[in-house]
């Protein structure tokens, strides 16, 4: 488990004025810090395509102890734009954790992450990141918890695609960028070096090049520029005069080393077109030294070993990553099976070894859960799978990529009664049970719902029904899948039914006998009535219409006892009633304007109501007896998520972009809780509980970096900060 | 030792070698599938003796095209091929015929399609005449003179794509003069009119006899005619009659020829019961009983040589003549003529077996002793040494062609003079790539050693004089061959041997023993390069050419010196010493880009002249030491560049794979006017001389 001090998120990577008057407030707030509670905690899942955008190793923090950061994707294969999540991996006293996501809003080529380092300064990374209007900039990331710290346009009339290398490869003490530089209405990347500082083109070779490395291969300051393409080119940092071609061409992957005797650069490529072969060069005077046969990596990593001795060619490729001494080229240790992507090596915890951290598939079954968690049962976790192997004892930690928003929170007796535990579905399908009060994860498994390989759930639903005996079950539903009812302590399947698809899930005892049954909205606005110990279905209303509306639902009881349900209608301006017991449509209530996009009910009898939130962002309270709306207020454009502040509705907590808010009375928003990543309460799912004292609200909620238990308490710098 | 192999070479080069007692010759090898398409026979040269004219395939490096042939002896001189030329044609059906003054001459169909025939006459042989059709023909069948006009007997094309209807076309103007209405398996020609007057013989069911010229039906034969007719005159009378050969399953379950002659028509003889008959034939008896009808016996096809026979028949009396072996197998195709100078009767015929192999065999047709036997091989033949291989002053020129399949290629030793075939062997392994040969001296005898390398890479040496394997070389894994040289590598005082590989790869190999030395990294290429050895500072030096450029190896360091890339692929790459020092020629592809000749510095690799061509070349020679005065070879003819930048193409189109992996051996007078070369294509391994004012500036002179 890791418990992070909530306040050092608190900032806005794309708004740098306010960030900094958030720090300056962060500090003095942390004085009586009031979300770091003892209860607090943030776990961050490892993202989606764990690795696919880079992995970078290096001291972003500046404590002197290197860690890895990963970019994954939010939710890849075609569902939506495969926006990356950073992750900082690292263990600085123990096993490797992931420490930190950041969701940067933009998108990264694979293996797109390079290292900047700088003597005196920590370390950074720094990749072309597509931007969501379509323009490339060079962003730069630092510290940990990882900030977006600079975003630099692309020359004009060009796109920047691709970051190689950031040094100083003219030797005038300043770092440059050598970038590959896309001309506007062209395809392919020409190598480039661009001012550090300004992004202003220094220079722009004439050929085509997917890949290019930098190194020392020469006795004057300046570095080499080495350029992939035939013929390959070595450039001179300095002059840009080509010192030398190779008319074999130098291939994708390249990769730059330590590789010659007495720790002499070199690089190595795979020639174009040219299968089953790396070849070695030398520094100059430049000549091919051998070729490694039988190999075609596609991705290379020169791997130190020490002052003095050559750089390992470390070469991944088919199903296994491979070791090589490049002044032999012969195999320096056994090569380890699985991965496909990019991949690092470095020592991420303070072990004084290297770990091989990369995306892993076909780990050894010996590689356990990094968190601690025990893993259940598996389907397509292969798919999704992150590791840190150590490469002189085998070591080996892994986590599963999930697919978020993570918002998909249940809190409750999971266990036992009187056990608090959370449970988290994420869009891949998997489902983690952490204990609510340490945040440590406990138990997971993948293959809930059917789904095709490789799963990215839409549209999840999920909820606890207490069953007959006591116990609960997790009952978990998904757009175009099937309703399952698991066992929350071991994860099995109670029972699985398909109903087409379902759009939304509600518990509630229909008949009186003192045990909820469920009730799911169907695409088309019906509803069902379901038993919770056996998924029978025990009513079904005929639906409203023949388009799929994804309706929302509450269900409650009415002053006489009654169960009824609400459901958004087709257009969503009104809410049809249905009564329970009979599976019957009785009522319509016209809501207004604007959509509803959430609703929320809370109390019971009399103090009943049903908050319903529209897509203006507008809240309007209803008693459950008549549904006439009592009150509304404003919440700030873009909220998803609403919960009562209070029993009486007069405030409501609500979830708005990263943040959550206060919503009072006079619709003034105030800050309840650091930025705490995009998706945040996704499809109003979360589980928020006043505490006792008031203005302080118990809160687990997930986002597409992170699920999290914290303390949720007004900010007054920020009423009304809200955008 | 003394590399004199390459020591004369570069004297060669220098142009220091008279050619006053050099001599033209021409080989052709033995061809693919040679007469399975066609065998007739006539006297083309008028020299009396008649020559078996066949089609059959030549390959040049996966390509193939199909060859018109001439087979046959001359006075003193047993059966060879004597001429072999391409058309751009299938030549997929041949008929024999002559003209009034009596020049035999063939006609062959499908030079450009099926409504064209081609003649040609001539050994060498030449295309004479072509002739339109306004009908699409699919098999010749005989010529016929009908009132003094000479008129092509044919089938054409029925309603289906599987029916024959027998046509006449007019020999002069390509018109038709007559289509059948009834489709026929065969048609023949026959004097059967009381003044000799041609009728047609329609192989059908009913099988008819039609005169030629009115086309009226004179006789029909219910049972019908089966599937091959022979025409000949049977019986003490010589009556003109024809026998019928009709399949085993076409009628009875046995094969049966029915001979028929006389007048009125009859069938004279029937003969059942004679074996698996394939194909039949008329001969010529000497006695006053009249033609033979020889049946071919014997299955078809199969993996090896199986029991054939030739059955000699008498129709007048059914009794059996003669049988003869057919050593060679079943004839798919068989033709008789007196081909040599005896002026014996020869059967010529072509087999083919199960594995694509096919054989072309001559067979004497009275102690059936075969004369001539020649199994398919497929070329180019580009790879040639010329040199003084048996150490005793003579210049010999060794080849060896590509092989079919895993087929190993056969090495043949000619006299460079005159082009006889000294002594040929068959190389330890080849497959279905160009091979490379070199000689140079490896021991201590005073006959050169030929090294032929071939994709494996299998590289064997072998005595020149004996041909006995003096040492073999292979390696790992399979890999063709793009470049075979040699030079002292390793200072020991005997040339190495060094071998480029498709991965461009250079292989040393130990001359001495064949055992590896050393082997560079790969050098990413395709199916191009070449290779070229010299010394640089006293240091044995190798420039490679690859699909993507040029590469110096200082062969002692064993070091890269030097790379330069080329626009297109390299092809062809030959060193010499000109005027101002070491260079290289680089001949390029022009797939993607200009084909190019560039001369480089060999020391740096830097370029210092470049021409664009308008061919790909395969390989190029510099005429004398200037360095901007060239032959060329374009893969089918050869080409000058001359000093003043103009390009002259010599006519002869040698066919294609011509000097292919930029081999064959040319030796330029001290003037440079007067080529010696020695080549290879894929149809021939010629030695010709060129006198380079005759050679036409864009090919003025047109076809040779």
């Amino acid at each position: 488990m890791h418990t992070r001090p909530a306040h050092t998120a608190n900032t806005h990577p794309l708004l740098p004025r306010r960030t900094k008057r958030r720090d300056w407030v962060m500090a003095m707030l942390a004085a009586f810090a009031p979300w770091s509670m003892a209860a607090a905690w943030e776990h961050y899942p490892m993202p989606r395509e764990p690795g696919y955008g880079g992995i970078v190793i290096g001291d972003f923090d500046g404590d002197g102890i290197t860690e890895a950061v990963a970019a994954g994707t939010l939710s890849g294969f075609g569902y939506g734009p495969d926006l990356a999540v950073l992750t900082v991996i690292g263990g600085n006293d123990g096993p490797p954790r992931v420490r930190d996501a950041l969701a940067p809003g933009m998108q990264f080529a694979p293996g797109g992450l390079v290292l900047a380092r700088r003597t005196g300064e920590r370390d950074r990374v720094v990749g072309a990141g597509l931007q969501p209007d379509g323009s490339w900039k060079i962003a730069t990331f630092g510290g940990v918890p990882l900030r977006l710290e600079r975003l630099l346009d692309s020359p004009s009339g060009y796109r920047v695609e691709r970051v190689f290398a950031v040094a100083d490869v003219d030797g005038d003490g300043e770092d440059e960028l050598v970038v590959g530089l896309v001309a506007e209405q062209d395809a392919w990347p020409h190598p480039a070096i661009l001012d550090g500082s300004t992004g202003a083109v220094r220079w722009l070779g004439d050929q085509f090049a997917d890949s290019v490395a930098v190194a020392q291969l020469d006795a004057d300051p300046a570095l080499e520029i080495i350029v992939s393409g035939t013929p390959g080119l070595v450039i001179d940092g300095a002059t840009h005069a080509v010192e030398w071609s190779w008319a074999g061409g130098f291939g994708s992957p390249l990769v730059s080393g330590r590789f010659g005797t007495g720790h002499a650069g070199g690089f190595v490529s795979v020639p174009p077109g040219f299968p089953f072969f790396m070849q070695l060069f030398s520094n100059h005077p430049y000549v091919p030294l051998f070729e490694i046969r039988n190999e075609q990596p596609t991705y290379l990593v020169a791997s130190p070993r020490g002052d003095g001795v050559a750089d390992e060619i470390a070469a991944q490729g088919g199903s296994s990553v491979r070791f090589f001494d490049p002044l032999t080229g012969l195999q320096t240790r056994q090569f380890l099976p699985g991965s496909t992507g990019p991949f690092a090596i470095g020592d991420i915890v303070r072990s004084g070894r290297k770990q091989l951290i990369r995306r892993a598939v076909g780990d050894p079954a010996t590689c356990l859960p990094a968190d601690g968690s025990v893993l259940l049962d598996s389907e397509y976790l292969h798919y999704f799978n992150f590791s840190a192997t150590d490469l002189d004892d085998g070591d080996c930690h892994r986590w599963v990529g999930k697919t978020g928003p993570h918002a998909t929170v249940v809190r409750g007796a999971l266990s036992a009664p009187g056990s608090d535990q959370i449970a988290s579905f994420s869009h891949n399908n998997v489902l983690t049970i952490f204990d609510a009060d340490s945040g440590a994860p406990l138990r997971f498994r993948s293959g809930i719902v059917s789904a095709n390989s490789p799963p990215n759930l839409r549209r999840i639903s999920m909820l606890v029904a207490a069953r007959s005996n006591g116990t609960r079950s997790l009952v978990v539903a998904a757009e175009y899948s099937d309703l399952v009812a698991l066992d929350p302590v071991t994860l099995a399947k109670r029972w699985t039914r398909y109903f087409g698809a379902v759009s939304a899930l509600s518990s509630i005892d229909v008949n009186g006998d003192g045990f909820d049954e469920i009730v799911a909205a169907g695409p088309a606005g019906d509803v069902t009535v379901i038993n919770t110990e056996s998924g029978a279905v025990l009513g079904q209303s005929t639906p409203a219409g023949s388009s799929w509306i994804w309706p929302e639902l509450v269900t409650f009881h009415d002053a006489q006892g009654h169960a009824r349900a609400l459901v958004t209608s087709e257009d969503r301006l009104s809410l049809d009633v249905f009564d329970l017991a009979t599976v019957t449509r009785i009522g319509r209530i016209p809501t207004g304007a604007s959509p509803v996009t959430a609703l929320w009910r809370w109390g019971e009898g009399s103090g009943c109501r049903v908050a319903v939130l529209d897509a203006a962002a507008r809240i309007g309270t209803r008693d459950c007896n008549g549904l006439v709306e009592l009150d509304s207020r404003q919440a700030p454009p873009g909220t998803v998520f609403v919960r009562e502040a209070d029993a009486t509705g007069e405030a409501f907590i609500v979830a708005t972009g990263e943040y959550l808010y206060r919503v009072g009375p006079d619709s003034v928003a105030m800050p309840v809780s650091p930025a705490l990543g995009s998706g945040l309460g996704a499809q109003n799912a979360g589980d928020v509980r006043p505490l006792s004292g008031g203005n302080r609200w118990d809160a687990t909620m997930g986002s597409h970096t992170l699920v999290t238990r914290r303390v949720l308490a007004p900010d007054p710098l920020f009423a009304n900060g809200f955008e | 030792m003394r590399n004199r192999f390459g020591v004369m070479l570069a004297m060669v080069l220098a142009g220091w070698v008279t050619l006053g007692s050099a001599q033209e010759w021409r080989y052709y090898p033995p061809l693919d599938s040679a007469g399975l398409g066609g065998i007739v026979v006539g006297d083309l040269d008028g020299d009396g003796i008649e020559e078996a004219v066949l089609s059959g395939y030549a390959s040049s490096n996966h390509h193939v095209e199909q060859v018109l042939a001439v087979l046959g002896g001359e006075q003193d001189v047993p059966e060879r091929l004597r001429s072999v030329m391409t058309d751009d044609a299938l030549f997929v059906s041949l008929l024999a015929g002559r003209a009034s003054d009596g020049t035999g001459f063939v006609v062959a169909l499908g030079p450009w399609g099926g409504a064209r025939v081609g003649v040609y006459s001539g050994v060498p042989m030449r295309r004479v005449r072509t002739l339109d059709i306004a009908r699409n023909v699919l098999r010749l069948v005989a010529m016929v003179d009908l009132a003094g006009v000479p008129k092509l007997v044919v089938l054409v094309g029925g309603a289906s794509s599987s029916e024959y209807l027998p046509a006449i076309i007019d020999f002069t103007s390509g018109s038709v003069d007559w289509i059948g209405t009834d489709p026929v398996h065969d048609v023949a020609v026959a004097p059967f009119g009381p003044a000799g007057e041609p009728k047609l013989i329609l192989a059908s069911t009913p099988g008819r006899i039609l005169d030629a010229t009115t086309r009226a039906v004179e006789w029909s034969w219910p049972a019908g005619f089966g599937r091959e007719i022979a025409t000949g005159r049977f019986g003490p009378n010589a009556q003109p009659g024809f026998a019928i050969r009709t399949d085993r399953w076409q009628g009875d379950t046995d094969a049966r020829v029915d001979v028929f002659a006389g007048q009125p028509y009859a069938r004279v003889r029937s003969f059942t019961n004679v074996g698996d008959v394939r194909r039949i034939l008329t001969l010529q008896e000497s006695g006053t009983d009249g033609d033979t009808v020889a049946f071919a016996t014997g299955s078809l096809p199969a993996e090896a040589p199986v029991a054939a026979e030739l059955a000699l028949y008498r129709p007048s009396t059914g009794q059996l003549v003669r049988k003869l072996p057919l050593g060679c197998g079943t004839p798919v195709q068989m033709a008789a003529g007196k081909i040599d100078g005896t002026g014996k009767p020869r059967l010529i015929y072509a087999t083919r077996r199960i594995n694509a192999q096919s054989t072309l065999c001559v067979t004497d047709l009275t102690s059936g002793t075969t004369l001539y036997e020649a199994a398919n091989e497929a070329g180019p033949y580009s790879a040639i040494v010329r040199g003084d291989l048996a150490g005793n002053g003579s210049d010999e020129v060794v080849t060896v062609g590509q092989t079919k399949g895993s087929t190993a290629p056969v090495i043949r030793v000619f006299d460079a003079e005159n082009g006889k075939l000294l002594r040929s062997a068959v190389a330890e392994s080849g497959f279905s790539n160009i091979p490379f040969v070199i000689g140079a001296q490896l021991d201590s005898d005073p006959q050169l050693e030929i090294i032929l390398a071939n994709p494996g890479p299998i590289v064997e040496a072998r005595d020149g004089r004996t041909l006995q394997l003096q040492w073999l070389a292979t390696f790992g894994e399979y890999r063709s061959v793009n470049g075979l040289a040699s030079i002292d590598a390793n200072g020991d005082g005997t040339p190495d041997v060094l071998v480029l590989t498709q991965e461009s790869r250079l292989i040393v190999l130990d001359g001495r023993n064949g055992t590896e030395l050393w082997r560079s990294i790969a050098l990413p290429s395709a199916q191009s390069g070449g290779i070229a050895t010299f010394k640089l500072n006293d240091t044995p030096h190798a420039a490679i050419g690859t699909d993507r450029g040029i590469y110096l190896f200082d062969l002692t360091n064993r070091v890269i010196r030097a790379n330069r890339s080329m626009a297109g692929a390299v092809v062809a790459l030959r060193q010499w010493h000109s005027d101002i020092g070491c260079r290289i020629g680089v001949g390029t592809t022009q797939w993607g880009n200009q084909a190019a000749l560039s001369v480089h510095t060999c020391d740096t690799l830097a370029p210092v002249a470049e021409w664009a061509l308008p061919f790909t070349p395969t390989a190029l020679w510099p005429l004398g030491a200037s360095g901007n005065h060239f032959l060329l070879a374009d893969n089918v003819r050869l080409h000058e560049l001359r000093p003043d930048g103009v390009f002259a193409t010599w006519p002869e189109k040698f066919g294609s794979g011509l000097a292919l992996g930029n081999q064959g051996d040319v030796r330029a007078s001290v003037s440079r006017t007067l080529v010696d070369a020695t080549l290879g294509s894929g149809v021939q391994v010629a030695r010709v001389q060129l006198r380079l004012d005759e050679i036409f500036v864009d090919t003025f002179g047109g076809d040779r």
